[in-house]
């Protein structure tokens, strides 16, 4: 088990250094940044200064090895649009991605598997026919787009909740919808096909014949056994959560680092863009990793692969 | 005597794919189930002909000049809203036509996820063959690099290419590209192992076949039905994600008809006119809806193994 968990992580270390590589390589490829520093009317003197001071004139794979060696130490350089240390900037960010990730994961939870359940209880329904045909096309919209018909209907139209901010809970509402959305539909498909091969099985047929009513062989002898690929599966979801924030938070100007990535590419700020992929990617690979270990932990058999 | 491995030579269905079979359906016959599997594709070749229609003959089709700017028509609603028929969909806020610009996205977005997820198969089942071939460290380099890319966000690898490339037509198929070919890797490495085991790869290397003949002649026909089904269900992740990218500002750029920068234009004007957002929407869903519906519908039919995809 040791050694399944160490090899994981070094996994996770190897695929975080990729990340770094090719952030690196994607701001220094797409144009020389100099010019970003300086004003338009700077002399060769003034430009050959900044140069040497944000470390320019060296080699690439040289200004990687600086770069990569004050990264691990904390340091992202200074954001070029704000003046501020990139990585403080983006921590401060922080929290208001993991606030919406984890409450679309939530509702997701919340209202998909419980959909779910009463779709494979009840096959061939109404029940299961609207939640499976929801879900289809749920599934189909793109989340960009759910979250413009939210601000539509909700705010447009009957105005009961604002477009976009962060100054109360009321603002968290329609873009954790957007948010949780595809995996609504998502953890509703999957709920009701393991539901309904637990429910199919020997065991479930036993307890029912035994005489237990109902809703206990579904929510206790069924469920238990359809809640494994659950588990693995919000495992992954909440990383791709994390994900789709990026989108979602530019829609309705949600102050996370989503947002802050997608401005400072805009403002070609590279620093704070090198900072906010590396936090957003160390997110997701730690839980990737978690999520990893904790099936290894559920199912031996997988540890020896 | 080797070309007669075809699409309907039947799989022998092993167990070193870790794709796990989830049952989706209870224990029916054989024949309806074979119904419904075809009552779904007949569903998504509905939905998918008008886009593929506008698609191919967009520009034969056009009522309007899908770039004609008329500050004079600017802000029509739909026909169903209380519009004319001059303008079916409506106009938006500098007075195109929306039907017309429609139809002519229609093409940009089949153009770009058709190249992406073909961009993407192409490299995907290279390395996949490559590594199920070969195996030993050549399997173990490709497949971590499998590995490690899957640990990247999707979008955020997506979003720095565009960022890198600039945006335009090429750089959506590139990061569609980038995007995507993990999966091909993964499912034509495990579809490989399975076929390496086959007689007829034995007898044909007895034969006398090169490596490179065995792979191409021999394994890769009878990876293609695997090959066939992950592409129609990623060429509707494919239109969404080419129109988040575009929506963005990191894709097809103004003045193109694209139906991510009509989503974009509109979502600044939808309190006076709510159709310039949800109209390309719609589009969206149906293509989407479309393509994944006939995905299933062709796993369904040719590998039910890869439900989990």
């Amino acid at each position: 088990m040791v050694r399944y968990i160490v090899r994981r992580m070094l996994f996770g270390l190897l695929a975080l250094w990729m990340v770094s590589m090719v952030v690196f390589a994607a701001m220094r490829i797409s144009g020389d940044v100099t010019y970003l520093l300086v004003g338009m009317d700077a002399t060769e003197q003034e430009i050959a200064t900044i140069r040497t001071q944000y470390g320019l004139d060296r080699a690439l794979p040289m200004q990687y090895l600086i770069f990569a060696g004050r990264a691990v130490q904390g340091d992202f350089g200074t954001s070029i649009k704000y003046g501020v240390p990139a990585l403080e900037l983006v921590l401060s960010r922080l929290p208001h991605t993991i606030i919406l990730s984890l409450t679309g994961f939530t509702l997701a939870l919340l209202i998909g598997v419980p959909l779910g359940i009463m779709a494979a209880s009840r096959r061939n329904s109404v029940v299961d026919f609207g939640a499976t045909g929801f879900a289809l096309i749920g599934q189909a919209m793109p989340g960009f787009w759910v979250g413009i018909m939210l601000q539509l209907v909700f705010s447009v139209r009957l105005g009961w909740l604002p477009t976009s901010g962060s100054e109360s809970w009321q603002h968290l509402i329609l873009p954790a919808a957007t948010v949780s959305w595809f995996s609504i539909a998502a953890f509703m498909r999957l709920t009701r096909s393991s539901m309904i091969e637990a429910l199919d099985t020997d065991y479930v047929k036993f307890a029912r014949v035994k005489g237990n009513p109902e809703h206990v062989v579904v929510l206790k002898h069924a469920l238990r056994n359809a809640g494994i690929p659950l588990v693995t599966f919000a495992g992954m979801n909440l990383g791709a959560l994390l994900g789709g924030a990026v989108v979602v938070e530019s829609i309705f100007a949600w102050p996370g680092v989503g947002q802050l990535m997608i401005a400072a590419i805009g403002a070609r700020d590279y620093p704070t863009v090198q900072a906010a992929v590396l936090v957003t990617a160390t997110m997701f690979i730690s839980i990737n990793l978690a999520v990893d270990v904790l099936y290894g932990l559920l199912d031996p058999r997988i540890r020896n692969e | 005597m080797s070309e007669s491995h075809s699409l309907a030579r039947p799989h022998v269905h092993g167990s070193i794919i870790e794709i796990i079979p989830v049952p989706d359906d209870a224990p029916l016959s054989r024949a309806p189930r074979r119904r419904r599997v075809g009552r779904v594709m007949a569903l998504a070749l509905i939905l998918l002909l008008p886009v593929l229609l506008f698609g191919l003959f967009g520009p034969w089709m056009l009522l309007h000049d899908p770039a004609a700017i008329s500050p004079a028509h600017a802000l029509r609603p739909p026909v169903f809203a209380g519009g004319t028929w001059i303008f079916p969909l409506g106009t938006d806020h500098t007075g195109r036509d929306m039907l017309s610009r429609l139809v002519d996205g229609a093409r940009n977005s089949l153009m770009v996820a058709f190249f992406g997820v073909a961009l993407a198969g192409t490299i995907g089942t290279a390395v996949g063959l490559l590594a199920g071939y070969f195996r030993g460290a050549t399997e173990e380099v490709l497949m971590r690099l499998v590995d490690m890319q899957l640990a990247i966000p999707p979008i955020l690898l997506a979003v720095l290419l565009a960022a890198v490339i600039g945006g335009g037509l090429l750089t959506v198929i590139v990061t569609l590209a980038v995007t995507f070919w993990p999966t091909y890797a993964r499912v034509v490495r495990a579809e490989t192992l399975i076929q390496m085991q086959q007689d007829y790869v034995a007898l044909a290397r007895v034969a006398g076949a090169s490596r490179w003949r065995i792979m191409r002649v021999h394994i890769l026909p009878n990876v293609l039905s695997v090959l066939v089904v992950v592409a129609t269900l990623q060429l509707g992740a494919a239109v969404g994600l080419e129109a988040a990218l575009t929506f963005l500002g990191l894709g097809m750029q103004p003045p193109a008809s694209a139906w991510g920068l009509m989503i974009s234009d509109g979502k600044l004007y939808m309190s006076q006119a709510w159709w310039i957002p949800a109209i390309p929407g719609i589009a969206i869903v149906i293509t989407v809806l479309g393509a994944n519906l006939l995905g299933d519908s062709l796993r369904d039919r040719l590998d039910p193994r890869l439900r989990q995809l």
